[in-house]
């Protein structure tokens, strides 16, 4: 049992030290609105100081977290190892990896799309999809990470149909959103891409 | 803690009147007759009660105050058929003044027969408020769900619910001073001991072992949230709001299990009283009941046999065991 003040950032936030960005995400956006001074959940039961200095301690969590470098000092002052946070555990694959594959493969399909005409129309359910139509946006997936906060390893996942490292369903949709939102893309189809790849890979999506 | 053997001991509370508590807590007991587990309901609704209307039967002649008060009956005398195959019920509609002033051993000794009765699940309607007997049937349980519904009032009612709760489990483990006296600061926050936080950390002062054991019954204490007439998506995340508020401010590790979204067709049902399973099975509000049954049911501790929860303290009669 620990008071508000003893918590850590994590606690602070409800999360496991291994939460991932889109995590930090939802868990801020949750805890924020319920201490807004005109949330039911806080009516009656905290004082004004109170709500005050949660909201600050969420803030802070979020802040310090949600940066890969600050995230990184703070867990080393409290002595958590979380080298590569977007990764589950088991996977090895570390973010310079993911870069780099990411940045190899959107070289090789660049040039593919380069031969084709510019009126050729995808198809919403084509395998290569996601990929083909970021790169006809001249989008890298880096810069959906950057804008977006959800990892490379979840959007290059995401991209490549691998499902198996996605985090469950709720949140797969939601980086698709995320993703689609900032492509431009339909998100319906986009969606019945997603399920309909899921599905036929057998994956628990 | 209370051992019912293989049998589950469901209290359904909230501190707040007009909630939905009954009819919730009816229709899990209609939906778990329905899956042929034996159920008993068991209506403790202060002389409020009314729990055989929602299940559509006439008022009982016999009732849970005659087994209380008179030593020679049986709970097989008070108990009553339903129309719902597997499930019965001990009603309290007859008793003016209800069970307000049970004592600890009338409900110890209706805990014991209960017991000895072949049911897989009984699931207790308690009142509103926070009377002791409330209280206690609460805490006696195996999971205590509390029912609120997305308005100011409730809410607060839960809060108090509760933090009374937290106070009688640990006033009752804690009969030996100075520890004692401490706790009972607890109800006074204004002038006495603030928080939870702040008894363990005063109790840890004197008696460290005893903090620890505090601790203990303070972390085993984990009541269930059901949000009722739930109509916005907002009203969905309050139950998440809730269980943080609860956790960081309280130190009660509160599980949200699930919510019941606001259908017309419940009241449509109880008017014609009936529960909803009957009359309007697969309607919004039976899938989300439908929901919690299942998810609490695949969770450990709804298992048949799951021998946590349920704790008042070390009275005689009880089978107590560390927490």
């Amino acid at each position: 049992m620990k008071r508000v003040s003893q918590l850590n950032l994590y606690e602070i936030l409800n999360l496991e030290p291994k939460a991932t960005k889109a995590e930090i995400q939802l868990a801020y956006s949750r805890l924020w609105k319920t201490y807004q001074p005109d949330s039911l959940a806080v009516y009656s039961v905290i004082s004004k100081e109170e709500r005050e200095d949660m909201l600050a301690r969420i803030e802070t969590a979020y802040n310090t977290l949600i940066d890969e470098m600050r995230r990184r000092e703070y867990d080393r002052s409290i002595g958590i190892n979380n080298f590569d946070v977007a990764q589950k555990p088991g996977q090895s694959e570390s973010l310079f990896d993911i870069v780099k594959k990411v940045k190899e493969e959107d070289e090789d399909v660049q040039e593919m799309e380069k031969s084709k005409e510019a009126e050729d129309t995808l198809d919403p359910l084509s395998r290569n999809f996601f990929k083909s139509f970021r790169l006809r946006k001249g989008v890298s997936l880096i810069e959906i990470s950057e804008s977006t906060n959800i990892s490379l390893a979840m959007l290059s996942a995401l991209e490549n149909g691998e499902y198996n490292k996605l985090p469950g369903r709720a949140y797969a949709v939601g980086f698709l959103r995320e993703y689609a939102r900032y492509l431009g893309m339909d998100f319906q189809k986009a969606k019945q891409n997603l399920f309909t790849w899921a599905k036929w890979e057998g994956a628990g999506l | 803690m209370t051992d019912y053997g293989e049998q589950r001991f469901w209290a359904v509370g909230g501190g707040k009147g007009g909630t939905g508590k009954s009819v919730i807590a009816t229709n899990i007991a209609v939906q778990l007759a329905r899956r042929g587990k034996k159920v008993i309901m068991v209506d403790a609704d202060l002389g409020g009660g009314n729990l055989h209307t929602y299940l559509g039967i006439n008022l009982p002649k016999t009732s849970l105050a005659d087994f209380l008060k008179n030593k020679d009956y049986r709970l097989e005398q008070v108990m009553v058929e339903t129309p719902h195959e597997n499930l019965r019920l001990i009603s309290d509609a007859n008793d003016v003044l209800g069970l307000a002033n049970t004592s600890f051993l009338q409900k110890e000794r209706f805990i014991r027969h209960i017991r000895n009765l072949s049911f897989d699940y009984v699931i207790i309607d308690l009142g509103a408020g926070t009377a002791n007997t409330m209280l206690d049937f609460f805490l006696i349980s195996n999971s205590g769900f509390l029912v609120s519904v997305p308005e100011p009032a409730a809410i607060e009612n839960a809060y108090r619910f509760i933090r009374c709760a937290l106070y009688r489990r640990l006033s009752r483990a804690f009969t030996d001073q100075p520890v004692k006296g401490l706790v009972e600061k607890l109800m006074y926050p204004r002038d006495g001991i603030k928080s939870v936080y702040e008894l363990v950390e005063k109790v840890n002062e004197i008696e460290p072992e005893t903090a620890k054991e505090m601790v203990r019954e303070i972390k085993s204490f984990q009541p269930k949230l059901i949000m009722n007439q739930v109509q916005t998506e907002e009203d969905i995340t309050l139950g998440e709001s809730i269980r943080d508020v609860v956790l960081k401010f309280l130190g009660v590790r509160l599980t949200y299990i699930g919510y019941v979204s606001y259908d017309s067709r419940l009241k449509r049902a109880s008017t014609k009283r009936l529960p909803l399973f009957t009359e309007f099975p697969n309607c919004g509000a039976a899938i989300c009941i439908r929901n919690i049954v299942n998810k609490f049911l695949e969770s450990k501790e709804g298992h048949i046999g799951y021998k946590g929860g349920g704790r008042l303290g070390n009275e005689e009669g009880f089978t107590t065991q560390p927490v």
